[in-house]
């Protein structure tokens, strides 16, 4: 899914696979379009830089295949202890 | 003449309880000292957010009265602590030492506060702490309301953090314990780089209830302490399942244990895990596996490769910036100390929910392969840093991740406890520190480790120049 500001701003042929420095982009421009307003541009560029290095990580993710069930490490629990019958 | 308040800057919780319990010395004796150091020592390492006498002279009287009438509570009846000012206090500012919050103020003591009262202890202090608990990405020391932690040891050092105050005030001698808290390194930084002994607990071992969320499935609370005896014995006050924490594990703990060893351990040893050590730092190591092959067997074993720090880096940021959304959609964040931090969690909504679920996902996998590893063994030994503390006035990003020793995420990932404790001095003449690691609920295999290495060994017992 893209996000609104993505659409808006035109930049991305939804019918094509975006290219990774083309949605590193659009995340920033996304970032930014929310909160570019309350930061110079020295702070603009490190909000960028941190975007790049957050982005990195999750790629890193990427490189190691899950299977279907592997589940995520938290479970939820429905409440209550006692059996009704 | 020696008397027995002389003996505040080096008497464990068990010395001062003898002292008080053979009269020589009055918790309210011991509460008033701590305050005069944290008042003024403690304010120039910049470690003091709060000072609550009115309530420390209180707990201090109690405990007095207590004691004459036979009522004891135990090891840490009548001992003064202080406490990372995340830990809500009832009536006494919680500042989680950001100045957004420096008027916040709760009614009801965290659990860990309220267990410790119970226990007889003597709240002196709410400690300094780096804003946030570090999650809003700070790279450098001036990242609190208090002003950068300086090291008892070397005041142009940082202290670590986030449990900065904490490392200056225990490392300082100024108060017999504190308590710390981590996410990722906060206690075992600050204990490494003050000559501290620090317990991060297992997951789940005490409970978070009061405390500042900073990352709800990574927060632990644990005890910064003199000793790792002193360490045992604050994690059995604090310790066990509390219904206002559903995460917190109904598994006693008590201390000591009835037939602790004190030799034959099994122990891992983490290859290359001193490799870009800084020199001293290195012999430092080298000798402390000297010691340690007295204490049992050494085997070198390596981590598994597995994206340790990606992971964390997803999540911790992922959960901070749900915990902290108002803070950061508001613009509040503008008012944090550090500039970065009025920064950098803006990008945090550029973590996706799959991005924080394939993280969560993996992590199971670390977990599991973490466990694997440490089965066969009573600690996994290393380095606690590569580096003693960093300069005051300088970016600690380069020194510490450069040199970072890669099991603290791999650990903190896990959920599982470590020690740190002293084990000689490097460059500046600051501390450096050996770590041990084990498998989850494993604190008191590590503290009896732990504890055997510090009888062979005297880096807990020498004190700071200021001391």
């Amino acid at each position: 899914m893209l996000h609104p500001v993505q659409v808006s701003t035109g930049r991305i042929d939804m019918t094509q696979e975006p290219q990774p420095d083309e949605a590193m982009a659009a995340l920033d421009a996304a970032v930014l379009a929310r909160y570019g307003g309350r930061l110079d541009e020295d702070q603009q560029e490190v909000l960028r830089q941190h975007v790049e290095r957050l982005r990195g990580a999750a790629a890193q993710l990427d490189a190691h295949h899950l299977a279907n069930a592997d589940e995520p490490d938290f479970a939820f629990g429905a409440l209550g202890q006692v059996d009704r019958v | 003449m020696t008397t027995g308040i002389d003996t505040f800057a080096t008497a464990t919780i068990a010395d001062l309880g003898a002292l008080i319990r053979r009269g020589e010395v009055t918790p309210t004796a011991l509460a008033r000292r701590a305050l005069d150091l944290l008042d003024t020592r403690g304010r120039a390492l910049n470690a003091v957010v709060t000072l609550t006498p009115e309530r420390a002279l209180r707990e201090a009287a109690r405990a007095e009265a207590e004691l004459a009438a036979g009522h004891d509570r135990g090891p840490l009846h009548g001992i003064p602590y202080g406490a990372k000012d995340l830990l809500a206090t009832a009536g006494i500012p919680t500042t989680w030492g950001a100045a957004p919050y420096k008027d916040q103020v709760f009614d009801y003591d965290a659990t860990v506060i309220r267990r410790l009262e119970q226990a007889g202890a003597v709240l002196v202090a709410k400690l300094a702490m780096v804003e946030l608990a570090g999650g809003m990405g700070y790279e450098q020391p001036n990242a609190s309301l208090t002003g950068p932690g300086r090291n008892p040891w070397n005041p142009d050092a940082w202290s670590g953090g986030s449990s900065s105050g904490t490392g200056s005030a225990v490392g300082g001698r100024l108060v017999p314990f504190g308590i710390g808290t981590e996410t990722q390194g906060s206690i075992t930084t600050p204990s490494g780089f003050c000559g501290v002994s620090g317990l991060r607990p297992t997951y789940g071992r005490v409970s978070r209830h009061g405390a500042m969320a900073l990352c709800w499935t990574m927060d632990k609370i644990g005890p910064m302490c003199r000793t790792a005896e002193d360490c045992g014995h604050v994690l059995a006050a604090i310790a066990g399942r509390d219904p206002l924490d559903p995460t917190s594990a109904d598994r006693r703990f008590t201390y000591p244990p009835t037939n602790q060893r004190r030799s034959g351990f099994r122990l891992a040893v983490l290859a290359k895990s001193a490799d870009d050590a800084q020199p001293e730092v290195a012999d430092n190591f080298a000798a402390s596996l000297d010691v340690l092959r007295g204490l049992g067997t050494l085997e070198e074993v390596e981590l598994p490769d597995l994206p340790y720090n990606a992971v964390s880096g997803v999540i911790i940021p992922a959960e901070a910036s749900a915990a902290f959304d108002e803070l950061i959609a508001s613009g509040g964040i503008a008012g944090l100390t550090a500039p970065e931090d009025r920064v950098k969690p803006y990008a945090y909504e550029a973590i996706s929910a799959k991005d924080y679920l394939k993280a969560m996902r993996l992590r199971r996998h670390i977990a599991q392969a973490i466990d694997d590893l440490l089965a066969p063994f009573d600690a996994l030994v290393s380095p606690t840093l590569n580096v003693v503390a960093t300069p005051i006035d300088e970016s600690f990003n380069t020194a510490l991740r450069r040199r970072a020793v890669p099991l603290t995420a791999a650990a903190n990932l896990a959920g599982i406890p470590a020690i740190t404790v002293p084990n000689g001095f490097g460059e500046r003449g600051l501390p450096t520190s050996l770590q041990f690691t084990g498998r989850a609920w494993s604190e008191a295999r590590l503290l009896a480790v732990a504890a055997a290495y510090q009888e062979r060994t005297d880096g807990h017992v020498r004190l700071p120049p200021s001391a």
